[in-house]
């Protein structure tokens, strides 16, 4: 009988140590090609001979001033706590309606019906459809949700599209065979073997939400949010805070995006699918 | 001894394969799985043709053959995961159309749930059909302990070998109480010895349940040990060439009995018989 169950344990700090001294080196590396930037930035934009003026991008000096003062009075995360919110929602909505899509779609008659529909909706310029929106919905958060739902759920759609053509087939059959029937195999197979691909399409996802979520709030009057923040120092040709908000989209976006590929990599590591066979 | 040309269903020989195991011991007349003149192709490839085979309730069937003969397909048709051209598939009497939800199958790929542990694994089949979790959990560590994955419930499968794996797939599948076991190559990809225990493992699981098995290998020992009878498919489009019972009684000493004359003799009996399919 074979009792041994499982791989050696590894020696306490012994394999990680290599590629916590590699992390390192990679952290030191981006930090250094970040001052570089931000060097050539301060030294190169509105000088006498620069190509670009202050007043259009700052300075990081000016910008790094305006960060900390718009954190201080709050107005940052005041903003970004509608932004967000509205974000949220719009995540949630399209990765339900998106992956329920992929998931109707994945029958022969579902595909047949839905699957041209979704090619055309797909190709629309979602951009366009904010008129419609305004229409429908009114001036009103339920707009910006609609319209950054509408940009989300496609990746979503496709995601678990690619997630159902490569189920495991033996894995199916194996359930149907003890008696599964459909929620059954949605529950404890479909959703659970699409999850990497979930994941992935979150990373996707959450940086066009935002950016679009911003645009929204360009175009839809409302009363806070980063997009309002954003657009009120335009209008005040305020380049130091305007280009102090898009560094703070751009921070909270890179963040959430550690976070889900964190996330991602733990799940992927803990049912070992790199190493499943 | 039972030739088959395969020109077409030969009843008095296929009923008579089903009395050589009721002699044997091992189940009644009735047979469990039933291929009547079955016919299997993709477009113009014909995979397999004529298939009479018989396989009696609480027999072990070991199906061998040449590569690509169709020996996995037989097993699909039995599942009713592929349905066959002409001919007919029977379990218990009754056709088979649509999924065999009597049989359990086991392939050399096996289909445990990575994002499951080990408990949670093996009580799927239980879980399915309603089982509370408290009852379902502790059948399905009552037989992990008989198949020998006892202290590990919690692991998840890629954190156990490949015998560990093999044995758990086993314990699901017969906490999914079907009577039929279709198993394709499960052993296949397990190094030499722990096979020979896997196979020890399985033949006492046929004493303590005396479940219907068809058994696909490329192996002869493992043919020849395992088997109440082995029946050679011929090269494609495969036909049934041979049916072989092997008379030693059950459950085998699966080490010891391959080094029988008797086993060595039934051998070079089957060699021949793979090798005139290889060549024909």
């Amino acid at each position: 009988m074979t009792t041994a169950p499982v791989r050696p344990a590894r020696a306490p700090g012994a394999a990680r140590s290599v590629p916590r001294r590699r992390l390192t080196a990679v952290i030191a590396v981006r930090i250094c090609a970040a001052a570089v930037v931000l060097a050539a930035w301060q030294v190169f934009v509105g000088g006498p001979d620069s190509v670009l003026p202050a007043n259009a991008v700052s300075r990081p000096s000016s910008v790094a001033v305006a960060l900390g003062h718009l954190a201080a009075n709050g107005q940052l995360f005041s903003g970004l706590g509608t932004t967000a919110l509205s974000v949220l929602y719009s995540m949630v909505l399209g990765a339900l309606v998106g992956t329920v899509l992929a998931v109707v779609t994945w029958t022969p008659f579902g595909r047949w019906l839905l699957d041209p529909l979704v090619t055309i909706l797909y190709a629309i310029p979602k951009v366009g459809m904010i008129s419609l929106y305004i229409i429908v919905l009114g001036i009103a958060t339920a707009t910006h949700v609609a319209l950054v739902t509408s940009a989300v759920l496609f990746i979503y759609y496709y995601a678990m599209r690619q997630a159902l053509d490569e189920l495991d087939q033996d894995r199916l059959v194996a359930l149907r065979l003890m008696g599964a029937g459909r929620l059954r195999v949605l529950r404890s197979l479909v959703v659970m073997s699409a999850l990497p691909q979930l994941f992935s399409a979150t990373r996707i996802a959450l940086p066009l939400a935002f950016a679009t979520e911003i645009f929204a709030e360009l175009q839809v009057p409302t009363s806070s949010g980063l997009g309002v923040s954003l657009q009120l120092f335009s209008e005040n040709l305020d380049a130091s805070g305007a280009v102090a908000v898009m560094l703070f989209v751009v921070l909270v976006a890179y963040l959430l995006d550690v976070a889900v590929g964190g996330a991602l990599r733990r799940y992927v590591r803990s049912v070992g699918l790199g190493a499943d066979r | 001894m039972k030739r088959r040309g395969g020109a077409g269903p030969d009843v008095r020989e296929r009923a008579g394969a089903v009395a050589d195991g009721a002699a044997s011991g091992y189940g009644g007349p009735a047979a469990a799985l039933s291929l009547s003149g079955v016919r299997f192709g993709y477009g113009d490839d014909l995979i397999l043709e004529d298939i009479d085979l018989d396989v009696a309730a609480g027999e072990i069937l070991v199906l061998i053959g040449p590569s690509g003969c169709g020996k996995s397909t037989v097993l699909n048709l039995m599942a009713g995961t592929r349905t066959p051209r002409s001919g007919q598939v029977t379990c218990h009497g009754t056709p088979v159309t649509g999924l065999n939800r009597r049989v359990s199958y086991m392939t050399q790929k096996d289909t445990l749930l990575p994002w499951r542990s080990v408990l949670d694994n093996a009580a799927l089949p239980l879980e399915i059909k309603g089982v509370p979790r408290r009852e379902r959990h502790a059948l399905a560590r009552a037989e992990l302990a008989r198949v020998g994955v006892a202290g590990v419930e919690q692991h998840r499968p890629h954190q156990l070998s490949g015998g560990m794996r093999s044995r758990l797939a086993l314990a699901r599948a017969l906490l999914s109480d079907s009577p039929i076991l279709l198993l394709d190559e499960p052993f296949a990809a397990i190094d030499a010895l722990v096979r020979v225990r896997l196979q020890q493992l399985l033949l006492e699981v046929w004493a303590r349940t005396r479940k219907t098995m068809v058994y696909v290998t490329h192996d002869l020992n493992e043919a020849i040990t395992l088997g109440h009878r082995v029946a050679v498919l011929g090269a494609r489009p495969g036909r049934i060439a041979l049916v072989r019972a092997i008379a030693a009684p059950q459950p085998r000493d699966v080490a010891r009995f391959r080094t029988t004359p008797e086993a060595q003799q039934l051998y070079v009996e089957l060699w021949n018989a793979l090798e005139e399919q290889v060549n024909r």
